[in-house]
């Protein structure tokens, strides 16, 4: 039975049902325990269970390394960073330790953890709440990044990626917390590594991720009533990336657009782009474009942060662009 | 039921023949196969074979006269059946378009062939009824043969009337539906267009006017086109029809590479149209090739062994050597020094360089190893003279020589006789075993395969090792087994040696 419930309560969902099905899951962070988070994510699980979810001291490096520990174990810690941003300071402990874990045993121990990272920017949090990390982690075989944009890829996603048995970092984008959708209320997967096809076309494809998939759904309405098919691909999990269904969608369309929030340089446009240049070459029919925030760091007064980030209008003028060429 | 007989159609360019004569007169006799007329087309002259037994009702066409192909030029039948009556099932036995233009303004739809194999297909679905309006390009049926669904696009505008029901089978060429108000298939006035030769060309040429196959239809739903950007550009420029090619790209769609193929191919290119069949005169190189090898096979008892040789040593001996030996102004190659090997070998095992004569077995006591090279006119084997008395650097410099004299023609009558044992490689192509063909006047001869890297269980773990394979023929009136496989396990022990 599907029923509107906003992306938050469809993560708690997630975490809740799974723990009930499997007592190797734990959760663990900042606050998440008897405040239930600071977006209040983890609302009422330790009320149920007081001895699998813990508060732990302010240390991303302890969190992380904590769920290393634990994984090697056998158990399946799900850890919540209150903000992407401080994934620095456990860097060592996920590139070094997660993401090697299972090469280093042998395939004997991994780290069957997940990180909950809350990402992205728009809510006026300033210089360092407000970034996008995945490019961060995208270089780094081992990990895996989910990334949900809708309430109902929320809870089967976070699902998927606590069964999983590599590290999995899980972007949550502040701006869709809030944001409602249908969601089944028994427990389902949707399988990780695999982009979704949200919408059909023939002229150019987007692939957006997250809060920018808006954009793209947004921007292929307003192209349809022009005559301008557009196909949006959401690609769900941005690393490894599911390169086969974008090269199904460009070959067929031959122009691609990317949304990505997050700076220009180096980001997953950047790669999808150079991997289309190498492999698809001969479908293209226009150039690649990005549509991205600007290469700097995300402000805090409003104006410039909205400055910064990327514009639905730069999602129209690429389309333009892309038919133009 | 009588049978048209169409003016032929020998090959894709031609487009009429002349009837240079009747090899039958009307009310004759015939038998399939027999010649009833002999068709000239420019140079040639084809004969016209009956298509069946019976009996020639009737000549339309006249000597020494020219028709279209397909066009129409005799009937045959049974005794006493008259012309007229063939006429109803023309279209079945010609297979004739798919559209035929009747004199009263009716389009005739015929159930289309999809392909040389295809002879009926099933109507499985009518997407319009009776004076329904349909337009050029409309989907009019949906045409099911065996495993395959095709769509069936209307030719033309009009009212639509299906003539057979759903689910009805209808051999190629039938009648299944018309378009316009005028009457259907009045005898006599259906006029066939085209050879069941021309139909396919028509059926493959065509289809975005007269059918399209299963894959195009699900390329025009997904939105693909079905050349990529790039794919058309090279086409453009190479002049090449794209549209016979199918697509092995994403959404089937043609890519460069398949641009490049049909290029290479040659076949479809604008240019050079079909490829031209090989009939020429031999020249007095390919007959004296065609007679040696006949003669080999015929009067020996040939047999070929293999054997994978571990070439590490023969690498690093030839890796190791090259340079020096570069700056003397030698060519060494991984052939010449087998030839010093084979050589050395070959002084041991006489066997390999003995022959028959008559009732006698006669060794051939020189070793003359003959190498065989692929030149333009064909195939020639000089040997090298006293291989085995000869260093590294003479034979590497003598091969070389003899290689150029070859490619230039200018070999001389005593770099051809001689021979006692012949060096053939195929490695160059890949190839790992062949059988080669004994040298006329030798009983034995070698086949070198490519060298190639291979994984090799070893004291618990693997090893990386070079292979080179030898297949060596060899007489087996003379030499046996056994003999030949010692033969080849000493080469495997002079290259260890090396």
């Amino acid at each position: 039975m599907a029923r509107i419930i906003s992306f938050s309560k469809a993560l708690n969902e997630a975490m809740t049902q799974e723990m009930e099905r499997d007592e190797n899951v734990f959760i663990l962070g900042e606050d998440v325990a008897k405040m239930g988070g600071d977006f209040g994510i983890t609302t009422g699980i330790w009320e149920r269970w007081p001895n699998r979810a813990f508060d732990t001291a302010l240390s991303e490096s302890a969190i992380t390394g904590l769920c290393c520990g634990a994984s090697v174990c056998g158990l399946r810690p799900v850890a919540e960073l209150m903000f992407a941003d401080f994934i620095t300071v456990c860097y060592d402990q996920l590139v070094n330790n997660a993401a090697k874990l299972n090469y280093m045993y042998q395939g004997e121990a991994s780290a069957q953890m997940v990180v909950r990272a809350v990402t992205g920017g728009g809510i006026r949090c300033a210089y360092h709440h407000s970034q996008c990390i995945e490019p961060w982690l995208m270089n780094i075989p081992g990990l895996v990044i989910v990334a949900p944009a809708t309430p109902y890829e929320a809870k089967g996603l976070l699902v998927a990626s606590i069964r999983n048995n590599n590290p999995v970092v899980f972007l949550e984008h502040k701006h869709l917390y809030n944001v409602k959708g249908e969601v089944p209320e028994e427990l389902y997967e949707i399988p990780l590594y695999e982009a979704h096809v949200e919408r059909e076309g023939t002229d150019i494809t987007i692939v957006a991720a997250m809060s920018m998939l808006k954009f793209a759904q947004k921007a292929a309405d307003e192209m349809a009533a022009k005559g301008i098919s557009v196909e949006i691909i959401n690609p769900r999990t941005i690393f490894p990336l599911d390169k086969e269904t974008i090269k199904e969608s460009v070959a067929k369309t031959g122009r691609l657009i990317v949304v990505q929030e997050g700076p220009k340089v180096m980001g997953y446009g950047a790669e999808i782009g150079a991997m289309l240049g190498e492999e698809l070459f001969e479908y293209l029919k226009a150039p690649i474009k990005r549509v991205t925030s600007l290469d700097t760091p995300v402000p805090f007064a409003p104006g410039m942060e909205d400055y910064v980030l990327p514009h639905y209008e730069d999602v129209i003028t690429a389309c333009n662009e892309v038919m133009a060429y | 039921m009588s049978t048209i007989i169409e003016m032929p159609r020998y090959g894709a360019n031609m487009d009429e023949g002349t009837i240079a004569t009747w090899l039958v007169t009307e009310g004759e006799s015939v038998t399939k196969g027999q010649a009833i007329a002999e068709i000239a087309i420019e140079k040639l002259s084809n004969e016209l074979l009956a298509p069946e037994d019976g009996v020639i009702l009737k000549l339309v066409g006249t000597e020494g006269e020219t028709y279209d192909c397909g066009t129409t030029i005799a009937y045959i039948g049974q005794a006493g059946e008259n012309v007229e009556e063939s006429t109803s099932v023309e279209i079945e036995t010609s297979n004739a378009a798919d559209t035929i233009e009747l004199s009263s303004d009716a389009t005739i739809i015929v159930m289309p062939r999809y392909g040389a194999n295809m002879e009926e297909g099933t109507v499985s679905t009518w997407f319009f009824s009776d004076g329904d309006m349909v337009e050029e390009g409309d989907v009019i049926a949906e045409i099911s043969i065996e495993k395959l669904t095709n769509e069936l696009l209307s030719p033309t505008a009009g009212p639509f009337y299906p003539l057979v029901d759903e689910g009805s089978t209808v051999k190629c060429g039938k009648t299944i539906a018309k378009i316009g108000e005028g009457d259907v298939a009045e005898e006599g006035e259906v006029v066939s267009k085209c050879s069941p030769s021309e139909m396919d060309d028509v059926i493959t040429g065509k289809k975005e006017t007269v059918s399209v196959s299963a894959d195009s239809v699900e390329t025009v739903t997904s939105g693909c086109s079905e050349l990529t950007p790039k794919a058309k550009k090279l086409a453009d420029e190479l002049g090449v029809d794209a549209t016979m090619l199918k697509g092995t790209g994403y959404c089937n769609m043609v890519t460069r590479e398949d641009i490049k193929k049909a290029n290479a191919a040659g076949a479809l290119s604008k240019a050079g149209s079909t490829s031209v069949p090989i009939n020429r005169k031999m020249t007095a190189m390919e007959k004296a090739i065609a007679a040696g090898m006949y003669k080999s096979l015929q009067e020996t008892a040939q047999t070929t062994i293999t054997m994978d040789m571990d070439v590490d040593n023969l690498v690093a001996f030839y890796k190791a050597n090259k340079t020096d030996y570069a700056a003397m102004g030698v060519k060494l190659s991984y052939t010449s020094v087998i030839i010093n090997i084979v050589g050395k070998a070959l002084k041991e095992y006489p066997i390999m360089r003995t022959i028959i004569d008559g009732d006698m077995f006669k060794e051939l006591t020189e070793i003359n190893i003959g190498i065989a090279v692929d030149i333009a006119g064909g195939l020639v084997v000089p040997n090298i003279k006293n291989a085995d008395k000869k260093f590294y650097s003479a034979v590497a410099t003598e091969l070389a020589e003899l290689a150029n004299k070859a490619k230039t023609g200018k070999l001389l009558e005593n770099d051809l006789i001689g021979g006692s044992f012949t060096i053939t490689n195929l490695g160059m192509f890949g190839i790992k075993y062949f059988t080669p063909v004994l040298n006329i006047g030798e009983s034995a001869i070698l086949g070198l395969g490519a060298i190639r890297k291979e994984l090799v269980a070893k004291k618990g773990g693997f090893l990386k090792k070079k292979y080179m394979s030898f297949s060596l023929t060899h007489d087996h009136r003379v030499i046996n087994g056994a003999p030949a496989a010692r033969f080849l396990n000493r080469i495997q022990e002079l290259i260890n040696e090396l």
